[in-house]
């Protein structure tokens, strides 16, 4: 494997979404990882972005259906036990 | 009963297609919390949200003897959801200015503009109440179709091939929504938090 080729930090942006989500192949996630290690900028980039998504996640995670939302709803869908 | 346990019972569909009110009470129950998750992101309005809720199970019932079972329920579900919303925002003009335009060069890639590793703040500064109001707005600020692809891909757990069929477009399309809506994201993000920092 040619781990000698350099990736400029545009190149990378074109990767992003790959990377998040664990579908680059081997040789480009090596690549992505020895640029990240020279570059502060592209790291913080794409730390941030990581970090971005895992707290959006947390945060919807936090919302949850009201009772009283529940209610109307199975009123509403003729659905109540009587 | 989960999603994938109902999408596989054929008698369950068939009793969901006769009216079966037992059956659709299931199918509320499995999913109508990831519903009102999903209309709460998109309209960031909990009365809205709970109007996108009650139509969507509205029109779902009524649409219940059509249904072919060719798609799981949970992505029928969200269609239904996703439209009712895009709907809503278009007739009150809830639209939102991208913030993304003065990032993007004229061939439509993205330069990061915030650059601050703000992820060493300590847990209690990334997140709170004030932290969660920012990922609100911040989610309320993509552009409609933007915002769908985010919610349904990223926060819904959704796969790319799914949310092309909840929304209609193609594959390549929903990648690139979803990499201009997580970069438009980080740098909302970015900028509060870099604020946070200086602040310290």
């Amino acid at each position: 494997m040619n781990t000698d080729k350099e990736l400029p930090c545009c190149d990378l942006m074109h990767h992003l979404n790959a990377l998040i989500d664990g579908d680059l192949d081997p040789e480009t996630t090596e690549l992505i990882q020895n640029h990240m290690e020279s570059c502060q900028k592209c790291r913080a980039v794409i730390n941030t972005l990581n970090k971005t998504i895992e707290l959006c996640q947390e945060g919807t995670q936090q919302i949850h259906l009201p009772q009283d939302v529940h209610n109307r709803l199975l009123e509403k869908l003729h659905l109540c036990e009587d | 009963m989960n999603d994938s346990v109902i999408n596989n019972d054929q008698a369950f569909l068939e009793a969901l297609r006769m009216g079966d009110k037992k059956a659709f009470a299931i199918l509320v129950e499995t999913n109508s919390e990831a519903i009102y998750r999903v209309a709460l992101r998109m309209l960031n309005d909990p009365e809205d949200a709970e109007d996108i809720l009650q139509e969507t199970f509205i029109k779902a019932y009524r649409s219940l003897p059509n249904f072919e079972g060719r798609s799981q329920f949970s992505t029928w579900l969200y269609r239904i959801a996703v439209n009712e919303a895009l709907m809503m925002i278009r007739k009150r003009k809830l639209d939102t200015i991208s913030i993304n335009q003065d990032y993007e060069t004229d061939e439509g890639d993205f330069i990061p503009q915030q650059i601050v590793d703000w992820c060493c703040l300590p847990e209690k500064e990334l997140i709170n109440n004030e932290s969660r109001q920012q990922i609100s707005w911040a989610i309320k600020k993509l552009s409609p179709s933007n915002r769908a692809v985010f919610i349904l891909r990223d926060l819904s757990g959704l796969s790319t091939r799914d949310t092309a069929e909840v929304l209609d477009i193609s594959e390549a399309a929903v990648k690139t929504r979803l990499l201009r809506s997580r970069l438009e994201m980080r740098e909302h993000l970015s900028s509060y938090y870099a604020g946070r920092i200086a602040a310290t």
